[in-house]
């Protein structure tokens, strides 16, 4: 391999100083050890990248010239010296990406070499308060190469610090009281993964030494976690039940456990390989100070002790160990494995050691801890259970006589749970249950049915069946065979309110099926409901499976009555007329919601929509519009329609009475209830114009209550046409009220579809002849930036779904629309600042997207708005157009594209819109006009340079159709 | 110029500060380069003396990528322009046109500097070309839209604040006739702190000239990666001391058309390897270069 000339390197220095690209690109080709120390000397390999912070943001940017030497390592293992001076020179870095490749060449180099590069690292990472990217179980496997390198003190060494927990001042985040979460260099997950590449090859080079440093790390780990560390309780049985794998061992999170497992697996090995004696290591862990590390010798024992029964029956028979609750999984679970194994004297020890009994001070001061109450047999009654759990662990191997005894215990107190493990956890709550299923309550007859809701009560256990199971129950069987149901109604109405409530639920949702059943049985019920008292919930009501009374009974029957007004098919029979009215006045007469203005409401917890339809009153008002509707149907079909329809409200004029009253703030002063006149209301112009005309000034007034209506109005309904003339001037207030929009999130707010009103009035031409058109200009003119960008994203976004359904969108539209655009881009590009616009000129890309603009409209009109905003949103489908318009301008159209190239640093925003870029591009250098092909290629140079690859082929037939 | 002040050949005795800065400047500049200029000198009798033809027309190498021949008006008194100066001014041109309506036009300005340097009639044209080079620098972040240090305009009213706590200051205890003395007092700990929260926000808003170099050659350059962090400091210095260059000629200091085409060689080249990257170019002659050396 020769080195590279004088003329070389200073050819390689021009090119790289070209630029990033170059100097990216020279590396990235860059595959020959003899150039690394020329260009060292030159200044390269010497200044990493630093990491880049934004805010909470973190970036580690690729620093070609350490991939660099990583590459020609793989290609030159014998570049390792020349590598490792370099690296060996490097300054400390916060660049992680850099520290990666460091460790990827380290890894490539013989172990003397790796050894001097981790020393170099350690020096680096122990500042360090976190580790990003791969770099724990990259350093991991650096580790793990030194190890079996025979580089063990090197491996330990970087491992420690790695591994090893940080310093803090007071103690970390706390997890529970007790124990607190202890900072380490890498995220658990990290930590898990270098752990996992590390342990085996240490402890396998290293031994027994191996296990003393991650031992030690273990009880820093303990140390530092608990709030009052006193050896041995390290409180292990709460974050590793069990030292071998069990499904108990529920810190998966847990750094320790994690530790633990990794102990255990290594000490296993040590012992199998033969590096070390079962008795040496049990010896070594039963040296240490924390219980865990006693655990894990116990456990080894079980697993790998059945030849050393002496070493085992020393433990069984040791009155400590047998006492001591830290270690009971381990030690009950060695005497389960091992009783039957070890001398008649340590059995009859053991046996002893049970008959005496717990000691009883320590478990009573646990005893009073968990019941006050005085009871004098409690004691007697859990020596009894201890002792059973003793000789239950040991039930395979008892003699006879000691069985009985046993069975005996049980018979007492039950079947032993879980004793092996000091605190034992189950279970997870999924909801209310019931004690039948729907099929089983189907399955009953009326009496039988009725018999057992009224006679069924709920167990005192947790999580044991509930009404409230029973009644989502019943609502399902309702549902199911609704007809039956109604037909039994009337039978229910006796029953808790739950289950009433249940039979309308469970109608509701079958006429939301499709399901017809008898509506007069239904009524009578819902009838006889209401005549009972309509009580509110109690501020202090807090539910426990049972109804606060009959008030969500009531707004069951009123979801009812709307459901059923709506169905068009198995809908209420109009000779119920009567009856459906009668219902809808009573339970718009209840007192859910306040008759007065509601606190959650007026704080705004509450959107007064969302308030109406979980009120009863709200509900009721709901099912009264939808009752209009209803009645103007059957009108619909009677002789003289057109003639009845005219009079509107003159034909129900139960309901205008009804209407007229709640809309009398002096009566009905909730704004969930005045919400539902601005949610129907364009229906309640179809019923009755007039009446909707000379009540809107009413439904929309100009205090909380109009505005409650005004603004699920807006949020509720489009624009009509017919609409807008009553409404008018409300129109115009709100507009006027834009100058005192506060805040500039206007996302979810009901102003967000004010423009969208106006917009698709102005290209209906309503605006125009109600001699309005100034509207909109004032609009936009009070309307800020994210507002009026929600207008004319709106609109164009609705002619570019249009247009993907196959409509066709009229000349008229597109006429009306263009000038707007112009006038908002004049407006824009006179205005001092142009930022000020940003938003609603990004939105036009959508304008851009729609098809419905002719191709040169669209180049002009997205030239322009890119030359105010470097962005426009959609970009992905503006590029696409840009293809599809290139046929009209190729050279605007690649212009275009190379400002919306220009417009983002985000290579994920280009990177959608490769593709269409590639095709435009190629479309360039391959037209006739000399330009042109120019202008394609300098757009592809650019791509290129910005790290977009793929464009060469730009380049190559550029270059051939030249030749 | 310099032929009067000794006569000498290019490059030859010429004083050491000036040796010191052209070896800051030139950092983008190849030999072949400064003998194109020779002969370019020569055969188009460019207005330059013995020691300006020692000097650069930028961006020779982008002549070898085919450029479109010069286009636009016909117009009598525009400079003869080299292929490379023609593209940058075209780049430009692209450049303003995707700007502002309202926004200073880099090519005008980049043209203007070009003329009025090619007008022998004109005895002041090296300090106006160079007031129209250094205009270029400055507008170009804000033309480019290219990231910068905010720099709002009220340091005035900064000042003022400060300076109202200096008066209050100066009217404490601490404070007699023109001396300072005892402990620090109310007002002068009030002044202090506000000096601090003044030089704090000067310094994050008000980078100097070398600090926001590397801000806005990163800016220029499409590429994500940048450059080694010493070929970028060696940039950044370049164009610090290229813009010292032209601001010193802008105020009438002396100027010699050497340097000043000497500056404008390595601005022209700075960029145009930006604003027109050649990429693929610049990528075939590394992998000959790379395959060449083995």
């Amino acid at each position: 391999m020769t080195s590279p000339t004088d003329a070389q390197i200073k050819k390689a220095l021009e090119l790289i100083g070209r630029g990033g690209a170059s100097s990216a690109y020279f590396f990235e080709k860059l595959n020959s050890p003899a150039w690394i120390g020329p260009l060292h000397a030159k200044g390269f390999f010497r200044s990493p990248a630093p990491a880049r912070r934004t805010g909470d943001l973190i970036e580690f940017p690729v620093w070609p010239e350490s991939r660099c030497l990583v590459r020609i390592l793989e290609a030159h293992p014998a570049a390792a010296d020349v590598v490792l001076e370099v690296l060996l020179k490097l300054p400390s870095t916060d660049n992680d990406r850099v520290l990666e490749d460091v460790i990827d060449s380290a890894l490539l180099m013989p172990g003397s070499h790796a050894a001097r590069v981790a020393s170099w690292l350690g020096r680096v990472v122990e500042p360090r308060t976190a580790l990003y990217l791969n770099l724990g179980p990259k350093t991991g496997r650096l580790v793990g190469h030194l190890a079996t390198s025979q580089r063990g003190g090197g491996a330990l060494a970087l491992a420690g610090t790695l591994l090893t927990p940080m310093r803090t001042e007071g103690t970390g985040r706390p997890t529970s009281r007790l124990i607190f979460e202890v900072p380490t260099k890498l995220r658990g997950f990290d930590y898990e993964g270098a752990l996992e590449l590390l342990v085996a090859p240490l402890v396998e080079a290293t031994g027994l030494r191996g296990l003393d440093f991650l031992s030690d790390i273990l009880d820093r780990f303990i140390e530092q976690s608990l709030s009052s560390p006193h050896p041995p309780n390290d409180l292990s049985y709460s974050w590793r039940a069990a030292v071998e794998e069990h499904e108990q061992n529920r810190s998966a999170i847990d750094l320790k456990s994690k530790l633990v497992a990794s102990i255990r697996d290594a000490a296993e090995a040590l012992v199998e390989a033969g590096d070390a004696s079962l008795g040496e290591v049990v010896e070594f862990f039963e040296g240490r100070k924390w219980s865990i590390s006693q655990r894990i010798a116990l456990h080894l024992l079980r697993v790998a002790g059945s030849g050393e029964m002496e070493m085992v029956g020393k433990r069984l028979t040791d009155p400590g160990l047998f006492h001591e609750s830290g270690c009971r999984h381990e030690f009950m679970t060695l005497m389960t494995a091992s009783f039957g194994r070890v001398s008649a004297a340590e059995q009859a020890s053991v046996l002893a050691l049970i008959d005496a009994g717990p000691h009883v001070a320590h478990l009573r001061r646990r005893w009073v801890d968990e019941d006050e109450s005085e009871d004098p047999h409690r004691e007697e009654r859990r020596r009894r259970c201890w002792q059973r759990d003793w000789l239950h662990a040991i039930s395979d191997n008892l003699p006879a006589s000691r069985q009985e005894e046993l069975q005996k215990l049980i018979r007492e107190g039950g079947d032993p749970n879980h004793p092996e493990f000091p605190v034992f956890s189950s279970g997870v709550w999924h909801g209310p249950t019931s004690p039948k299923e729907a099929t089983d309550l189907a399955g009953m007859s009326a009496a039988e049915l009725v018999g057992f809701l009224s006679s069924w009560a709920p167990g005192e256990e947790l999580r044991s069946s509930s009404p409230e199971g029973l009644s989502r129950t019943l609502a399902a069987a309702v549902a199911e065979d609704p007809e039956r149901f109604s037909v039994l109604a009337r039978d229910f109405r006796d029953l808790e309110p739950e289950y009433v409530r249940a039979v309308f639920d469970g109608l509701r949702q079958a006429v939301s099926g499709g399901k017809s059943f008898r509506w007069e049985e239904a009524l009578m019920l819902a009838a006889s409901v209401l005549r009972k008292p309509a009580e509110p919930i109690s501020p202090y009501f807090r539910w426990n499976d049972r109804d606060p009374g009959w008030i969500w009974t009531r707004k069951s029957i009123a979801a009812l009555l709307g459901e059923g007004l709506r169905a068009e098919e198995c809908s209420v029979p109009h000779r119920l007329r009567a009856d459906v009215f009668s219902l809808i006045d009573e339970l718009a007469k209840d007192p859910n919601p306040p008759f007065g203005p509601h606190e959650s409401v007026e704080k705004g917890e509450r959107d007064p929509a969302e308030e109406s339809i979980n009120t009863v009153r709200g509900e009721a008002l709901h099912a009264a519009v939808r009752y209009a509707l209803w009645v103007r149907h059957e009108l619909e079909r009677e002789e003289d329609a057109a003639g009845k329809l005219s009079g509107g409200l003159d034909s129900m004029p139960e309901l205008r009475i009804l209407l007229d009253r709640h809309l009398d703030p002096a009566h009905d002063a909730s704004p969930a209830v005045r919400s539902v006149y601005g949610q129907w209301f364009p229906w309640l112009v179809l019923v009755d114009p007039g009446w909707a005309a000379a009540a809107s000034e009413k439904v929309f007034s100009r205090d909380d209550l109009g505005t409650a209506a005004w603004s699920t109005y807006l949020r509720f309904c489009r624009a009509y046409t017919n609409v807008y003339l009553p409404l008018r001037s409300r129109y115009a207030s709100a507009v006027e009220d834009l100058a005192s929009l506060s805040g500039s999130d206007v996302y979810e707010k009901p102003e967000q579809h004010l423009g969208e009103h106006l917009i698709m009035l102005h290209l209906w031409g309503a605006l125009e002849a109600g001699g309005d058109v100034a509207l909109l200009d004032r609009f936009f003119e009070l309307a800020p930036d994210q507002l009026r960008m929600t207008t004319i994203d709106f609109v164009a976004r609705s002619l570019y779904h249009a247009a993907e359904d196959g409509q066709e969108v009229s000349d008229e539209i597109v006429e009306r629309l263009k000038p707007l655009a112009m006038k908002r881009l004049a407006e824009a590009e006179a205005a001092k600042s142009p930022a000020a616009y940003s938003h609603e000129l990004s939105a036009f890309g959508w304008w851009v997207a729609a098809p419905c603009f002719e191709e040169c409209w669209v180049l002009d009109l997205l030239l322009r708005v890119l030359r105010l905003t470097r962005r426009v949103m959609p970009d992905h489908l503006v590029a696409g157009r840009l293809v599809a318009v290139s046929d009209a301008n190729l050279s605007k159209a690649i212009e275009c594209f190379a400002m919306l190239m220009r417009g983002t640093d985000d290579r994920w925003v280009i990177g959608s819109f490769i593709s269409e870029a590639l095709e435009l591009l190629e479309r360039g250098v391959q037209s006739g006009d000399d330009g042109v092909r120019q202008q394609a290629v300098r757009v592809a140079h650019e791509m290129e340079a910005r790290s977009h690859h793929g464009f060469r082929k730009i380049w190559d037939l550029y270059n051939s159709d030249a030749n | 110029m310099a032929e009067k002040r000794g006569g000498q050949r290019p490059g030859a005795g010429r004083p050491r500060r000036e040796d010191a800065r052209r070896r800051r400047v030139a950092v983008l500049l190849r030999d072949e380069e400064f003998a194109e200029l020779d002969r370019l000198a020569t055969a188009e009798a460019l207005p330059l003396g013995s020691v300006a033809r020692d000097l650069v027309v930028g961006g020779l190498r982008h002549a070898a990528v085919r450029l479109p021949p010069p286009t636009g008006p016909s117009d009598r008194a525009r400079p003869r322009l080299q292929a490379a100066q023609e593209a940058l001014l075209d780049a430009l041109r692209e450049r303003d046109a995707q700007g502002l309506p309202d926004q200073p036009r880099l090519a005008h300005i980049y043209l203007g500097a070009l003329r009025v340097l090619g007008d022998q009639r004109n005895p002041d044209r090296l300090h106006l070309a160079a007031y129209n080079l250094r205009e270029l620098m400055d507008f170009l972040p804000r033309v480019l839209n290219l990231p910068t240090a905010s720099r709002p305009p009220h340091i005035a009213t900064k000042a003022r604040q400060l300076e109202s706590h200096w008066a209050k200051a100066r009217s404490g205890d601490c404070h007699e006739g023109a001396e300072w003395s005892g402990e620090i007092d109310g007002p002068l700990r009030g002044f202090l702190r506000a000096a601090d929260t003044f030089f704090s926000w000067f310094n994050e808003d008000f980078p100097t000239r070398r600090e926001e170099a590397p801000r806005t050659l990163r800016g220029l350059d499409p590429s994500p990666t940048p450059p080694p962090a010493h070929v970028e400091e060696r940039h950044a210095a370049a164009w610090v001391e290229i813009y010292r260059y032209f601001n010193a000629a802008t105020h009438h200091k002396r100027t010699e058309e050497r340097e000043l085409r000497e500056s404008l060689a390595v601005l022209e080249h700075f960029l145009l390897d930006r604003l027109r990257p050649s990429t693929f170019a610049d990528q075939d002659e590394i992998d000959r270069l790379l395959s060449e050396s083995g």
